[in-house]
């Protein structure tokens, strides 16, 4: 129950994320490769490739890849939850249900990174830890970064800072230690990158 | 005026339309990367990548996302996401990926790493499995210093230098292949090294872990244990390729590559009338389902008597579809006379046909399977274009029938289609598919059926679209 309300905000930021999907979508409408309707241009002479949306074992993988986390320790998550994960790459099949999964898995996958991360390296300020987690889950320059990731760098940096995007906080502050919110947020921006469209979906 | 607007308005949208999508050398890396492994490059390997791809080099980038050549780590993503996912599904009624690892599908895994002739897979003597030491026959002790003498082995002399601690122990094996003895210092606890010798577990020193049973014949915990322990499925010296005979079957005539795995048996001889392993080898290897190769004007003299010729009343029916499917598959089924699945295993029983080939007799006049021989009545008519080859019209038991789909022209260019499908990530439809994947057979057939290429070749057929 705790993990659900640290996941569910995410799941919103996660979802807000600029999607391919669209992009694709709107592109194949402007080929005349979906749909028909009043669109009278003739059809392709070939599918053109769409984005893909990873299907459970390349999520697990890719997460076990970039974290350098073994998938056996998320195996037990992961048998559990995987009949809930995309089976194929087909993204007209992708529902509400694979993204929670995705968020979970990744949080599993996050939590366990950044602990180790934490335990080699302390937390010396969210920028750092920003710039650590792109740099290391994407082809993300930091000097000069690549402006398809600008959307995904604010909402880390939200995440960051303990904003939920509308003047809220994600997590209250309650008793919480500083190094416990800092680890905490680190996790959630972690999960941000990890289930965001720049990692789920293939094009 | 406005027309000409018009029209320069029109020409501008079609030529954007007529234009293939560019990409840079970095995008192209990262799609082959993705298509060949199924997850994301890191920016490190893109660094590496992207010179090659610059330089023409897409087949050489291609083969070092697969071997992992440093800086690559991808822990083996292409065996263990890309052609899992692939060859899971024929082991299965569902054809579902999110099946366990199993002996069909680590054997198709091997036989495309080490590049061996694919077409000998559906009967050729051949499994892959782990290796290692098992507990059972005497070849591995363990021990701590409380033992200080195993079977005549003092182990101060074997074992000096390993610097074992209270509680540590050490495992002492016959090395495979010699009377060699070898020891380990292991992370193991005495009660799991117990737990393992009792299960007949085997041990995997180069890992330094152990793999459930290896009992493989009737069980599939060694499969699911690899796939648990997230081990790399590149690893040469994990997955290694072994005889059936030694672990599946005691007679020589069962083993027939794929087709006689555990695997398959477990989804195709269980049960029923031992026509799915026909059907479902045509649809798995030669990319054909019933429908498709459905012919009623062949004769029908092997169809059994469990195919009732006139359902519901109308024996129309019965000559105008149920012979279609019946008239071929029966014949061939003879190849599986002997073939069952029963208590977790395949069981082979030579001169003895299963029971099922021969039960519900509704037309007493029909076929009575009397040994595992089969014949091929589809070699004429409309499924003469599966491009038979070798003359072969008939044969006994699995072995041969294998061999026969695997000499067909389908079987290669389903081979093409699938791995095309597979790393390009879409249904092959249109006319430049086809171009592609007739391209793809060409030269799976030069490279002696080499699968490795095959998927290479497709994702860069594709890389740029």
């Amino acid at each position: 129950m705790k993990s659900l309300i640290v996941l569910l905000p995410l799941m919103i930021l996660v979802s807000c994320n600029p999607s391919t999907k669209e992009s694709s979508i709107s592109s194949s409408q402007a080929t005349g490769g979906t749909g028909g309707g009043g669109n009278s241009n003739p059809p392709p002479t070939m599918e053109p490739r769409l984005t893909k949306v990873m299907s459970y074992n390349q999520y697990n993988m890719t997460l076990s890849k970039l974290t350098g986390i073994n998938s056996s320790r998320a195996s037990t998550l992961f048998e559990e939850i995987k009949g809930s994960l995309p089976a194929d790459t087909n993204i007209d099949a992708m529902t509400s249900f694979n993204l929670v999964s995705k968020t979970r898995l990744a949080d599993f996958y996050c939590g366990l990174y950044v602990n180790d991360y934490l335990a080699k390296t302390s937390f010396t300020n969210a920028t750092n830890m920003k710039n650590h987690l792109l740099s290391t889950f994407l082809d993300y320059d930091v000097v000069s970064p690549n402006p398809i990731f600008d959307s995904l760098v604010t909402e880390v940096d939200n995440v960051l800072a303990n904003n939920d995007g509308q003047n809220g906080k994600l997590i209250p502050s309650m008793s919480l230690s500083a190094n416990d919110m800092n680890k905490n947020l680190s996790i959630m921006a972690c999960v941000t990158i990890l289930a965001s469209t720049h990692i789920t979906m293939i094009e | 005026m406005s027309l000409i607007y018009f029209f320069l308005v029109a020409f501008s949208f079609s030529n954007l339309e007529a234009q293939a999508p560019q990409h840079t050398p970095r995008e192209l890396a990262k799609k082959l990367y993705v298509s060949l492994t199924g997850t994301q490059p890191s920016a490190a390997e893109l660094n590496f990548l992207e010179p090659k791809i610059q330089s023409g080099q897409k087949a050489q980038a291609a083969r070092d996302i697969i071997d992992q050549s440093p800086p690559i780590n991808n822990g083996g993503a292409f065996y263990s996401v890309t052609i899992k996912d692939w060859a899971t599904p024929k082991f299965n009624k569902q054809k579902t990926t999110l099946a366990p690892l199993n002996d069909g599908t680590a054997t198709i895994i091997g036989m495309i790493r080490d590049e061996r002739a694919f077409n000998t897979i559906l009967y050729q003597d051949v499994m892959y499995k782990a290796t290692g030491v098992t507990f059972k026959g005497g070849q591995l002790w363990y021990f701590d210093t409380a033992y200080p003498v195993i079977a005549g082995v003092t182990p101060s002399t074997l074992c000096a230098g390993l610097g074992l601690t209270s509680g540590q122990f050490k495992i002492i094996y016959t090395v495979p292949g010699s009377s060699a003895k070898a020891c380990q210092r292991t992370k193991f606890t005495q009660a799991q090294l117990v737990a393992a010798r009792d299960i007949d577990a085997l041990y995997v020193p180069h890992k330094d872990l152990i793999i459930e049973t290896n009992l493989v014949a009737t069980t599939n915990r060694h499969y699911e244990s690899i796939s648990e322990q997230g081990l790399d499925l590149s690893d040469r010296q994990l997955l290694v390729s072994q005889g059936q005979g030694s672990k599946l079957h005691t007679s020589p005539a069962a083993i027939a590559g794929l087709l006689s795995s555990r695997a398959y048996g477990s989804a195709y001889f269980f049960a029923g009338t031992n026509r799915a392993p026909v059907a479902y080898a045509i649809e798995h290897f030669l990319c054909k389902d019933m429908e498709e190769i459905n012919d009623t004007t062949i004769e029908d003299n092997r169809n059994r008597r469990d195919v009732d010729r006139s359902p519901g009343g109308s024996s129309t029916l019965y000559k105008n579809r149920c012979v279609g499917c019946h008239a071929g598959m029966d014949a061939m089924a003879g190849a599986f006379a002997y073939y069952d699945y029963l208590n977790g295993k395949v069981t082979y029983t030579p001169g003895n046909v299963v029971t099922k080939m021969n039960h519900n007799a509704l037309f007493s006049a029909g076929y009575v399977t009397g040994n595992d021989s089969w014949i091929n009545y589809w070699r004429v008519g409309q499924n003469a274009a599966l491009g038979w080859s070798r003359d072969v019209t008939e044969g006994i038991g699995a072995t041969s029938f294998g061999r026969m789909l695997a000499d067909t022209e389908a079987f290669h260019s389903c081979m093409a289609k699938q791995a095309y499908e597979k790393v390009c990530m879409k249904k092959a439809s249109a006319n430049e598919d086809m171009a592609r994947i007739t391209r793809l057979t060409a030269a799976y057939k030069n490279s002696n059926f080499n699968m490795k290429s095959l998927f290479i070749n497709a994702a860069i057929e594709c890389l740029e679209d």
